[in-house]
């Protein structure tokens, strides 16, 4: 029986973590398909470490990639095509827009909305990209997507009005 | 042995409807495309837009209503920067996806200053729908719409302009 539920344990952990790995799997084809690394952001490490012991407004897990500086001079074709195949049985893109006109791509997945879902969003224009997940409980979620101005909050980032 | 197994397979299927997949040579349309937009909404997820459209008016309200009773959203959209990149043939085999006998055709409109649309209706039983799909395209624009779910045709204008849905427009009764 012991053995029975260490197996399913293993399991179960074994499947979260990858179905988490898309957003290293973004960040990496970006890499990649550009030739850049993700700009250092200070103390992001000891934030996501606060999110995910306090959970202020229900928040859980943020990460954040940012690039600048992209050399797209065929990387972008090739980005789609690995964009293509990021997705999994608990994350499905929901929306994908391509603008060749204004050099711009943003892709939107979401999460199996239970108690709790995950948002990743990647979004590429002229030579910048950021990728962002958010973990949250789904009403905490839904209210940040109706109050935006109080996401910088939820995220211990406040904002300084000039 | 094959109880767990099968315990275990139920536990981590997907959640997620199906996404309908295009004819190969609509798919390619994106590389030709100036803008494409692809937009994949099953139940659930639709169940929590609804909680994101505010109590505002009439109209929010009966968005929220419509929603209840749709089981999914699929949009593929093609803008294009001049006209004549896409054919003829890749507009019937957008087309085609709907000559299926569940499917009917409701409304065909023909105009060459404005393209084509044609409306498909999918019965279900008891004489409610059970889907309903949108091939438009306009000179410019290649749209296919496609709602799973119990939805009316006159719902269906109210959609229009969500979720990347083309605007159609009620005509008058004289």
């Amino acid at each position: 029986m012991r053995g029975t539920i260490l197996t399913l344990l293993l399991l179960t952990s074994s499947i979260a973590s990858a179905a988490d790995k898309e957003f290293e799997q973004i960040v990496k084809a970006i890499e990649t398909q550009y030739g850049v690394k993700p700009n250092h952001i200070p103390l992001l490490g000891l934030g996501n470490f606060l999110l995910k012991t306090a959970h202020p407004q229900g928040v859980s897990g943020f990460r954040i990639a940012v690039f600048e500086n992209l050399d797209d001079r065929d990387g972008g074709r090739d980005f789609e095509a690995a964009m293509n195949r990021i997705g999994s049985s608990s994350l499905h893109c929901v929306i994908q827009v391509q603008s060749r006109r204004n050099r711009e791509s943003t892709y939107i997945f979401t999460g199996n909305p239970g108690k709790s879902t995950r948002l990743l969003v990647a979004s590429i224009e002229n030579h910048e990209a950021t990728v962002v997940e958010v973990k949250a409980d789904v009403e905490a979620l839904l209210q940040l997507l109706r109050d935006p101005d109080h996401i910088g909050d939820a995220l211990g980032v406040h904002r300084q009005d000039p | 042995m094959r109880f767990r197994t099968l315990l275990f397979a139920a536990a981590f299927l997907p959640l997620f409807g199906q996404e309908p997949s295009l004819p190969p040579n609509l798919e390619a349309l994106a590389a030709r495309a100036d803008e494409s937009v692809r937009v994949s909404l099953d139940g659930s997820l639709l169940q929590m837009a609804a909680k994101m459209i505010p109590d505002e008016d009439q109209h929010s309200a009966a968005i929220r209503k419509i929603i209840a009773g749709i089981q999914g959203i699929y949009v593929r959209s093609f803008q294009f920067g001049s006209d004549g990149e896409y054919s003829a043939a890749d507009l019937e085999s957008a087309k085609a996806q709907f000559r299926d006998p569940s499917w009917s055709r409701i409304v065909s409109v023909q105009s060459k200053a404005e393209g084509d649309c044609d409306v498909y209706i999918r019965g279900a039983a008891e004489g409610k729908l059970a889907g309903i799909a949108v091939v438009a395209g306009e000179p410019r624009e290649l749209t296919i719409v496609r709602i799973v779910g119990e939805i009316s045709p006159e719902q269906l204008v109210d959609l229009g302009g969500e979720f990347h849905i083309p605007r159609l427009q009620r005509k008058e009764r004289k």
